[in-house]
């Protein structure tokens, strides 16, 4: 949902970015995608690979798409765990299978997963 | 270019490598936070209101206009993709009612609501309350802050006591949710207990409310919930 505008965006932060550091091209692009933004990690993709050319400064540029798993933290314990494989915490999330390993409680929320966020910059 | 500090001073052929940290919606934020100083300096604070479409916003409205809008300076930014007819509605109670029309984006902006803020104030200076109904969507809204102050997401009976359960995201960001048009629960498989429980589950201190804009039920809840904010101000 709105990858082609969020892309669109970025560029505009990777140009003010490159233009501060006096590059000329942008090499790679790290960006961190969380499993509860909403945004589709293929769509952004391609989204990238057809907007970066629309500037030299990014024509060549490298996508690197950092998809976290997302922290859950217990409500009745407090304790946190991170959730190794992002498609499991997501079934685990909308199903509500999962369950506090050190109290057994049922009640968790998730943090860190609605991130979108410009990481790193390499340029030259 | 320098690998340190990216100067040309040297014949390096060293990349430079910054980390940034800065979120993609960084733009919208800022915006988004000049609107909420710029409704502060109008007096006022800001309610988004959030449903699918036809879950009752501008009738909740209309309403809300009855009963408060001779004690409260009300303003309402109207959010549609086409057409003025929100905001002649919200008019013909005697209201400034700005009409932001996309054109075809799915929910409003903060870029957008800016333009509104000052199109209110140029028909008023001063506001107590200023109402921000969104373009009718349950999915894209919840990504855009736009400034308000809370946030109140509407599902009527009609549409079904899944929806919390289903739109995560927009519940998880929601101070308030009303269930609207409970007139019609007799006709609807809705229960009012799965809602609240899906809708807690996702955000615990959430507060609920049903109501009936039509025939009155609950209504006062929601004009109670509505005079604190504005009396904390």
């Amino acid at each position: 949902m709105h990858e082609v505008s969020l892309v669109q965006g970025m560029l505009s932060q990777i140009t003010d970015l490159a233009d501060r550091n006096q590059a000329s091209t942008v090499i790679g692009v790290t960006v961190v995608i969380g499993p509860f933004s909403g945004i589709v990690v293929d769509s952004f993709s391609f989204a990238f690979e057809a907007l970066k050319h629309e500037r030299k400064l990014t024509r060549n540029a490298r996508l690197i798409i950092e998809t976290p798993a997302p922290k859950v933290i217990c409500r009745d314990c407090g304790s946190e765990s991170i959730q190794e494989r992002t498609d499991a915490a997501m079934r685990m999330y909308h199903h509500r299978q999962i369950s506090c390993i050190h109290c057994g409680s049922d009640q968790y929320t998730v943090a860190d997963g609605d991130a979108l966020i410009l990481k790193q910059l390499e340029m030259e | 270019m320098c690998g340190t500090c990216g100067c040309r001073l040297t014949d390096s052929t060293d990349t430079l490598i910054i980390e940034v940290n800065q979120s993609l919606l960084e733009a919208n934020g800022r915006q988004a936070d000049v609107n909420r100083r710029h409704i502060e300096r109008l007096g006022a604070v800001a309610v988004n209101l959030i449903s699918g479409p036809g879950s009752g916003k501008t009738t909740l409205l209309e309403h809300t206009i009855d009963a408060l809008g001779s004690d409260m300076r009300i303003g309402v930014l109207e959010g549609d993709i086409e057409t003025e007819r929100d905001a002649d509605r919200i008019r013909a109670k005697g209201v400034s009612a700005i009409q932001l029309t996309t054109g075809g984006a799915c929910h409003l902006d903060a870029s957008l609501v800016h333009r509104g803020l000052h199109a209110l104030e140029h028909e008023q200076r001063r506001y107590d309350l200023i109402f921000i109904e969104n373009v009718g969507n349950l999915v894209c809204p919840a990504t855009f802050y736009l400034g308000e102050h809370k946030r109140v997401v509407l599902v009527s009976v009609p549409e079904g006591s899944d929806k919390p359960a289903k739109y995560p995201t927009t519940f998880n960001r929601a101070d308030l949710f009303l269930v609207t048009k409970t007139d019609l629960l007799n006709f609807f498989d809705f229960s009012l207990a799965e809602a609240s429980k899906e809708a807690r589950f996702i955000r615990p201190d959430l507060e609920i409310i049903p109501l009936s804009a039509t025939t009155g039920d609950g209504f006062d809840s929601w004009i109670q919930w509505l005079q604190t904010l504005v009396a904390g101000r």
